[in-house]
């Protein structure tokens, strides 16, 4: 199934996605004639990789009213993008593909192939998923369980991704141990200030939305303690849009992860005591 | 008279333990007192908890002596920074410097605009219920400024090119000490203070009031003097406590009548018990919500609605029997 050349009429359709991880996905693999629309964070330089090419094409805002007049011949949505949208979409007769788009590394590959049939591209998927992968084992260390550094992944408003994340995988294949899986949390939790101080993580990893902008979450990560108590060579700073999708950009999270890790000696310090 | 010293001694004494409680408990317990045997423990101690608990204590003292004052003021038993619309346009004027970028300025930025929304707030309560408002024609505009005041809030933070800023909604109708440092106290502390001072200052007035205007004014009080005074000592404190807070509700409200009958009714006294009260309340309160959170920690006004709502209407059945 895998081997047959692209089906001519799929490779035909013009497609309209309502989510980041599927837009990005499409960009990768379709020619840009054949999107018609994109949601609007695909153009986020914030979270999206592709913001460049992305700002060039119709962007919606998952509304019904926008995705009508590109007349698509398939949409393509995730498992949560807003089941009355879908639902109206399905009732006008656009045939809606709701993708599960894989929340850790386990499925990505299968995930990657299964999108290439659907929008008539499996050669360029096979190459994509291929890539990722020989990108992924070159990138990672080969290391045993007790010089791995423990990680705390912080973001605004104390938001820590734990088990059965993306960046929980990127981590540990990177090397680190997790300190929100460590303390149980399962999916996206919250850290605070305290447990993060008490837990005296070896690295911090930040996302670059810390850094930006102005809000109570911001001005909560610039607290005097997060300065004081880790020093500018802990803190590992992180691009959101490398880690939000699964994607060729795990690999580049991976690769940033891995150059981030403290040197064994310091390490060797920090276990001994 | 014996009686007028011991309240306020009770109440600091209680201010006293229940701070030092607050500071000892938190995701773990340390002891404040003893010497840090791990780095951590000094941070936690005097950098997370510190800060949190010194903003409860000057936020919960300034929204129960400014509920005390605007009671006196107005003559009004249902009078509260909250409910007559100051806390929501102080929230609204913080909202607007800090969305806006406009915060990063100054260190002061934030509480000027928390403290020039309240004074707007001032402004339009008068004009919509002038200065001898009945109860009814108060709340109602209250209702009115807070209905209005909290929809500018939602469309300032829709409008704002900030991937939190729909999400803070919450923090700035409901209110939370979380994540504060000593910064955000050296910032608001000095207005709240001094807000705070000037409204202390007239508690004498409040007293002569009590017994009418014409009393006052025969008693040598220039009331529109006065007026004033309380009412921009209102909005310089509050400004600045809901600029670093958000907007926590019915502290102002409940603190006094609770107190009310342990200060044999006197204006004057009411004012100091209602501030340390106050902030024997907030400082409570915010160790509840840290004790009781699930996943993301829940916000203050909740505790303080869930105590002052009932409360609220308790005073609107009692209030309706006499004066309606």
């Amino acid at each position: 199934m895998l081997c047959l050349p692209g089906n001519p009429l799929l490779a035909q359709q013009r497609i309209a996605s309502l989510n980041l991880c599927t837009d990005l996905l499409l960009l990768e693999l379709v020619e840009p004639e054949r999107i018609v629309s994109l949601s609007y964070w695909a153009a986020d330089p914030d979270l999206s990789y592709l913001a460049e090419r992305a700002s060039g094409l119709t962007l919606n805002h998952s509304l019904v009213e926008e995705i009508v007049p590109q007349q698509p011949d398939l949409v393509l949505a995730g498992q949560y993008s807003d089941v009355q949208v879908v639902a109206l979409l399905r009732r006008l007769g656009y045939p809606v593909a709701v993708m599960d788009v894989p929340l850790t590394l386990a499925g990505m590959r299968a995930h990657i192939l299964e999108f290439g049939e659907l929008v008539g591209e499996p050669e360029r998927a096979l190459a994509l998923a291929d890539q990722i992968d020989a990108g992924l084992a070159a990138a990672a260390p080969t290391l045993d369980s007790a010089s791995r550094p423990l990680a705390a992944v912080y973001g605004p408003q104390g938001v820590s991704p734990g088990r059965d994340t993306l960046m929980n995988d990127l981590l540990y294949l990177a090397g680190y141990r997790n300190l929100a899986a460590e303390l149980g949390v399962s999916s996206y939790g919250t850290l605070s200030l305290e447990t993060l101080v008490r837990a005296e993580p070896d690295v911090l990893v930040l996302d670059n939305l810390a850094n930006s902008g102005d809000s109570i979450a911001h001005r909560a990560m610039r607290h005097p303690v997060l300065r004081r108590q880790f020093a500018e060579a802990q803190l590992l700073h992180l691009p959101a849009s490398l880690s939000v999708c699964v994607g060729p950009t795990v690999v580049t999270a991976v690769q940033r992860l891995v150059a981030g890790r403290p040197q064994v000696a310091v390490l060797e310090g920090a276990v001994g005591e | 008279m014996s009686r007028s010293w011991w309240l306020p001694l009770a109440l600091l004494l209680l201010l006293v333990a229940v701070s030092l409680l607050a500071l000892a408990h938190g995701t773990v317990w340390l002891n404040p007192f003893a010497a840090a045997t791990e780095a951590w423990q000094a941070t936690v101690l005097w950098e997370i908890r510190l800060p949190r608990v010194l903003l409860a204590i000057l936020v919960g003292a300034v929204l129960g002596l400014s509920g005390a004052a605007l009671q006196g003021l107005l003559r009004n038993p249902l009078a509260d920074p909250a409910i007559v619309g100051v806390s929501a346009c102080a929230a609204f004027g913080a909202v607007v410097v800090l969305y806006s970028g406009l915060a990063s300025l100054a260190w002061f930025a934030l509480p000027l605009g928390g403290m020039l929304g309240a004074a707007l707030s001032v402004l339009l309560v008068y004009l919509l219920a002038g200065s001898r408002s009945s109860l009814f024609s108060l709340i109602l505009a209250g209702m009115a400024v807070n209905a209005f005041v909290g929809a500018l809030i939602s469309l300032v933070l829709n409008v704002a090119s900030n991937p939190f800023a729909m999400s803070e909604i919450v923090y700035w109708l409901l209110g939370s000490f979380a994540n504060r440092s000593l910064d955000d106290v050296a910032a608001a502390a000095p207005f709240m203070l001094a807000g705070s001072a000037v409204v202390l200052t007239a508690g004498r007035y409040l007293n002569a009031l009590s017994l009418g205007e014409e009393t006052a004014a025969s008693l040598g009080f220039n009331s529109q003097r006065w007026r004033w005074l309380v009412v921009s000592g209102v909005a310089c404190a509050v400004g600045a406590a809901v600029s670093v807070s958000g907007n926590i509700g019915f502290v102002g409200l409940v603190v006094p009548h609770l107190l009310r009958p342990l200060v044999g009714h006197e204006p004057r006294k009411l004012l100091w018990a209602s501030a340390l009260g106050g902030a024997v309340l907030l400082v409570l309160a915010d160790m509840l919500v840290q004790g009781i959170s699930g996943r993301v920690e829940l916000k203050l006004g909740v505790i303080t609605a869930l105590i002052g709502g009932p409360f609220f209407l308790y005073l609107i059945v009692k209030t309706r029997s006499t004066d309606w």
